[in-house]
């Protein structure tokens, strides 16, 4: 079995016995909150079925001391659209070649904290 | 809900205990579990999977002999939902330094109390060794797993590890459960490796189902810092290790439901 396969089909399984036997019961789902100015997008026509390798917590604080009332109001995971999730996730694997180490999660959170400064900035200058 | 603690351990050096205490928290943390590894060991290995830069600047000999909080003390790895409290040299000081200690067995325990409520699982990852610490590390300990490599001499040192913290129940420094013996470096062609599995389930030793092989990969992996779920693991061992981090996963959850209904 090729890696990356070998790689989904083992997070697949762990997500899985971990979903029915983790300890303590999982946040509940938030209500996903669509974004203000985001175009109206069809519903999605099917949903990725590979557990999500994406990280789901910050990387850069300490759990115990770190989350805050705000942090954990937001939805931390979101369903994208299967053509947006696979062309996210080649850029990622291709940005992981300069820096092992990059985290999808990481990698998403910059993308989409720079698409919303830009869309701040050009909502500004569209009000002026 | 308390953590569960989760200790591999066994005097043997070399059998693959710090590789399959890194797979095992990174397969419970890519599991959903929030997980934290505690590296005992002053070898400090399971801290180098995760920390490249080796720059640790306070790890469990400060969270044990100086009281550092242990908030302090834990950093967090490039696995989502994993966490490290790390080892260094200095650790070594410590099988000495607790001897002379006011209940020392607790120290461990005590130490990461407050935090267990933030995690699914601890794991903690033992030197090979009856030091002192280890006899700490096992206090804090709800469940045992014994790594030891498909051998004879891997066998007997399996037994009289046991034996040997036998004792420690009798004086009830060790309360953990014996989730299971797992066999390591295993080759089911050779016949040491399945007299020494057959072996080990005719002693009356719980014995995992699932073996690790035996796969010059392991180096490879940790040469290059990859652990269970990455794409660049080897499939062989990263499926091993899966399947053996839902055998454990599946036997906390049954002692857990077990204590439940003991309690209702």
């Amino acid at each position: 079995m090729p890696r990356k396969d070998a790689s989904s089909t083992v997070l697949g399984m762990l997500s899985s016995a971990g979903a029915q036997t983790r300890p303590t019961a999982p946040e509940p789902e938030p209500t996903p909150t669509p974004t203000p100015t985001a175009p109206p997008q069809p519903e999605p026509q099917s949903v990725a079925p590979q557990p999500d390798p994406i990280p789901t917590r910050p990387v850069h604080t300490l759990p115990p001391a770190s989350r805050t009332q705000a942090d954990s109001a937001a939805p931390r995971t979101m369903r994208l659209r299967t053509s947006t999730a696979a062309e996210l996730r080649a850029a990622w694997l291709e940005a992981k070649r300069d820096d092992v180490l990059l985290t999808a999660q990481d990698f998403a959170s910059d993308l989409l904290d720079e698409a919303l400064r830009r869309q701040r900035r050009r909502r500004t200058a569209d009000a002026s | 809900m308390k953590a569960e603690v989760i200790a591999v351990a066994n005097h043997k050096g070399g059998v693959g205990k710090s590789f399959t205490a890194v797979n095992l928290a990174a397969g419970l943390a890519r599991g959903g579990w929030r997980t934290l590894l505690v590296d005992c060991d002053p070898q400090g290995n399971s801290t180098s999977m995760f920390d490249p830069d080796d720059d640790v600047e306070l790890d469990v000999y400060d969270l044990i002999r100086e009281g550092a909080p242990v908030e302090k003390v834990i950093r967090q790895t490039r696995i989502d939902g994993l966490d490290l409290v790390p080892s260094t040299l200095a650790v070594a000081k410590l099988d000495q330094e607790l001897v002379t200690m006011h209940r020392r067995e607790e120290r461990l325990a005590q130490a990461l109390r407050p935090i267990y409520p933030e995690y699914d699982a601890v794991v903690l990852d033992l030197s090979p060794n009856l030091g002192q610490l280890v006899i700490t590390a096992l206090n804090a300990a709800d469940a045992l797993i014994v790594p030891t490599d498909a051998t004879n001499w891997g066998r007997r040192g399996v037994n009289m590890f046991l034996e040997w913290s036998a004792a420690l129940r009798e004086h009830q420094v060790l309360s953990a459960q014996l989730l299971g013996v797992l066999l390591t470096m295993y080759d089911p062609r050779t016949l040491t490796g399945r007299e020494t599995f057959n072996g080990l389930k005719s002693d009356g030793l719980p014995v995992f189902a699932t073996t690790i092989p035996k796969r010059v990969a392991a180096e490879v992996m940790v040469t290059n810092r990859w652990v269970i779920g990455d794409a660049e693991a080897d499939p062989d061992l990263a499926q091993a290790y899966a399947n053996f981090t839902v055998e454990v996963m599946t036997l906390i959850d049954t002692a857990r439901r077990n204590r439940g209904k003991h309690h209702a």
